[in-house]
C-alpha cells in the first residue's frame, strides 16, 4: 500500500537534468512511450526519468514495509484464529510487496541496501498515513479496507505506466490487494453491524483516520509541483485530485451504507459536476507530519533501524558463504 | 522519564529500543547485502517455466526458500521453481518489438569463443516488451556463443523473440518433479489468502433491511 502525493523534484532541477540529453535518443524514447511500449532496464532512458522512477518506486517500497507495522501490531491481538491467519497473510503480502518494489527499483541502478539506508536516515519518504497509531482493532480494520482501497486506486493507475519492471511488480501486487480489500471490508462490516460497542469502536476509528485518509492522495494539483513531463513519460499516471475523487466516489457510499458517518459536514457529491466536495484538508499538518513531526514517525524509523542493526550479525555470518560473489543489479 | 521508546505495541516495548539515537546510520565496513537470484516459476504442468522476479540471498538453497514464500505462497498449484544467480545469466541485446533477435545471430559469433566442454544450456525468450522471459528449451553446446547459435537453429522458427537469456544447466537450482511435489500440496487449503473467502453481501443486505424497519 502507499499514497500518492509523492515528493517530486521542483521543475528547475528537472530542466537542469534534461538540458544535455541527446535529442535524437530522447525523441526515440518518447516515441516508444507514445506507442504504448514498455521501457526495459537495458534501454536508453533520460537521467531524469531514471531518477524520478527510482524515487517513486522506492517511496512505494518503503510505504509497504512501514505500512506493515501499524497493522502488524494487531496480529497477536486479532479477535480469533481466522482473523489472525488472515492478518498474518496480509502483512506478509505487504512485506512481499516491498521486496518486489525494491527489486524493480534496483533494476534502475540503486541497491536495496542504499534504499534502506536512505529510509532509516530519513532521506527518503514513505506514505504519511503510516505515521499515525492504531489504538484499537478497528483502526487496523480501517487500514485493511480503506487505506488499501486508496492504495489500489494509485496502483491500478501506475500499473499502466511505462517502466516494465514496475508494471510487472504492480500487476502482481494488485492481484493480492483484492484479498486485502475484501478481508478489510469483511472486518469493518462485522464491527459496523455488530453490538453498539463494536459500532462505536468502528465509528471512532473512522473519525480518527478520515483526515489522514484525505491527505493520503497528496496535496491538491492546484498547489503541488508541476509534473507535465512525468505525465508525458507515463511515470505519473493520474493526478492527486483524480485519485482522491475516484476513491471518494467508490467508497463513501460503501461507508455510509454501513450506517457509519464521516467527520466532514461539507462532504457531498455535487450532482451537477459529478465531483465530490469536502472541507479542504489541513495541508500544514500534512507537511509537518511528512517532515518528521507526526505521532509515530520516530517509532516507525526506530523499529526499522533496530531490525537493521540487530540483524547485521546474521547477514555477516551468512555473507561469509558468498565471499567472492559481487552484487550486481537484477535483470528485470 | 523512560530511556526506552514507549509504544502502543507491546512487542516493541519488549525490544527495549533506546528512546534517542543519533541520526547517522550505523557504520559498516562494507556493504552487507546479499547477492540477487533470478526466480523462475512453473505454475502448472502444461505451462512454461517463467521469470517472476528476484530474491536476495546468501546461498542458492536460501534463495529457493525465499522464492517459495515470495512467488508461490498462493494460487492453486505450483509444479516447480528454478533459482539462478543473476550473474550466471548471459543476456543478448534487446531488439525492437516486431524484430527477431535470431536475425542478428550468425555463425561468426562463435569465432574466438571460450570453449569449456560440451554442456547443456537452458534458453529463455522474451516475446514482447513488458512481458516476462519464459523457457523455450535446452541446447547442447561448448560455449555460450555456440549455445546462441544452436538456439537459433532450434527455436528461430517459433514466434519471434526480442531477447534471450542463456544459462548453463549446472548453474540452476531446480526444485521440481515428484521428489518435491509435496512442497506445494497444501496450497489449495490456504483459502484465507483468497478474496473469495470473504463474502459479505448477505450481511450488508440483512443489516440494511433491519435499519429500514427500525
Ligand atoms: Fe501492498
Ligand atoms: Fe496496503
Ligand atoms: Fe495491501
Amino acid at each position: 500500500m502507499y499514497g500518492g502525493g509523492q515528493v517530486f523534484e521542483p521543475s528547475s532541477t528537472n530542466n537542469e537534468l534534461l538540458k544535455d540529453e541527446d535529442p535524437k535518443k530522447l525523441a526515440e524514447f518518447e516515441a516508444r512511450i507514445a506507442r504504448g511500449e514498455k521501457i526495459e532496464p537495458k534501454d536508453w532512458m533520460p537521467k531524469l526519468y531514471r531518477k524520478q522512477l527510482i524515487r517513486m518506486i522506492e517511496q512505494h517500497a518503503h510505504s509497504e514495509i512501514i505500512g506493515s507495522l501499524p497493522e502488524g501490531t494487531w496480529i497477536t491481538r486479532a479477535p480469533g484464529f481466522k482473523r489472525k491467519l488472515a492478518l498474518m497473510a496480509k502483512v506478509q503480502d505487504e512485506v512481499g510487496h516491498a521486496q518486489l518494489l525494491y527489486g524493480a527499483a534496483e533494476t534502475l541502478g540503486k541497491s536495496r541496501e542504499q534504499m534502506i539506508e536512505d529510509l532509516i536516515t530519513g532521506k527518503s519518504k514513505y506514505s504519511n498515513i503510516f505515521n499515525y497509531p492504531t489504538f484499537t482493532w478497528a483502526d487496523s480494520c480501517f487500514i485493511s479496507w480503506l487505506v488499501d482501497a486508496g492504495a489500489i486506486v494509485n496502483q491500478l493507475a501506475n500499473a499502466r505506466g511505462s517502466y516494465g519492471p514496475y508494471c510487472r511488480a504492480l500487476d502482481r501486487i494488485c492481484a493480492e490487494e483484492s484479498f486485502h480489500l475484501k478481508y478489510g471490508h469483511h472486518c469493518v462490516i462485522h464491527l459496523a453491524t455488530g453490538t453498539p460497542k463494536q459500532r462505536q469502536m468502528m465509528q471512532e476509528a473512522v473519525n480518527r483516520w478520515w483526515a489522514p485518509m484525505m491527505h493520503f492522495f497528496g496535496p491538491s494539483d492546484k498547489i503541488s509541483t508541476h509534473t507535465e513531463i512525468l505525465t508525458k513519460w507515463k511515470v505519473k499516471m493520474a493526478t492527486n485530485d483524480e485519485c482522491r475523487q475516484q476513491f471518494l466516489d467508490m467508497y463513501v457510499p460503501k461507508i455510509w451504507e454501513l450506517g457509519l458517518t464521516i467527520p466532514d459536514e461539507n462532504l457531498k457529491k455535487n450532482e451537477e459536476t459529478g465531483e465530490w466536495e469536502f472541507t479542504e484538508p489541513d495541508w500544514e499538518e500534512f507537511k509537518r507530519v511528512i517532515n518528521g513531526d507526526g505521532p509515530c514517525n520516530k517509532e516507525r524509523l526506530a523499529v526499522r533501524r533496530t531490525a537493521e542493526e540487530r540483524g547485521a550479525w546474521v547477514r555477516r555470518a551468512l555473507a561469509a558463504k558468498t565471499k567472492g560473489d559481487k552484487y550486481v543489479a537484477p535483470m528485470a | 522519564m523512560s530511556d526506552f521508546l514507549k509504544s502502543l505495541d507491546p512487542r516493541i516495548n519488549r525490544l527495549s529500543i533506546p528512546a534517542e539515537f543519533g541520526s547517522s546510520f550505523p557504520e559498516k565496513d562494507e556493504k552487507d547485502q546479499f547477492i540477487t537470484y533470478e526466480v523462475f516459476v512453473q505454475p502448472k504442468e502444461n505451462k512454461a517455466m517463467q521469470h517472476e522476479g528476484i530474491v536476495h540471498a546468501p546461498t542458492e538453497e536460501m534463495a529457493f526458500l525465499f522464492a517459495k514464500e515470495q512467488f508461490s505462497r498462493r494460487g492453486m498449484s505450483c509444479v516447480g521453481i528454478w533459482v539462478i544467480k543473476t550473474t550466471a545469466i548471459q543476456v543478448s541485446p534487446i531488439t525492437e518489438n516486431g524484430e527477431d533477435i535470431y536475425d542478428y545471430i550468425n555463425k561468426e559469433i562463435m569465432e574466438g569463443a571460450e570453449e569449456n566442454g560440451l554442456s547443456t544450456y537452458q534458453v529463455f525468450q522474451l516475446a514482447k516488451r513488458g512481458k516476462q522471459h519464459s523457457l523455450s528449451g535446452s541446447v547442447e553446446a561448448n560455449s555460450f556463443e555456440e549455445a546462441l547459435w544452436n538456439a537459433k537453429n532450434t527455436f528461430a522458427d517459433d514466434k519471434p523473440a526480442l531477447n534471450l537469456w542463456i544459462v548453463k544447466e549446472e548453474d540452476i537450482l531446480k526444485i521440481e518433479g515428484d521428489e518435491f511435489a509435496d512442497i506445494w500440496n497444501t496450497l489449495p487449503d490456504k483459502k484465507y489468502r483468497d478474496a473469495m473467502d470473504y463474502k459479505a453481501t448477505e450481511k450488508i443486505k440483512k443489516f440494511k433491511e433491519e435499519q429500514q424497519k427500525a
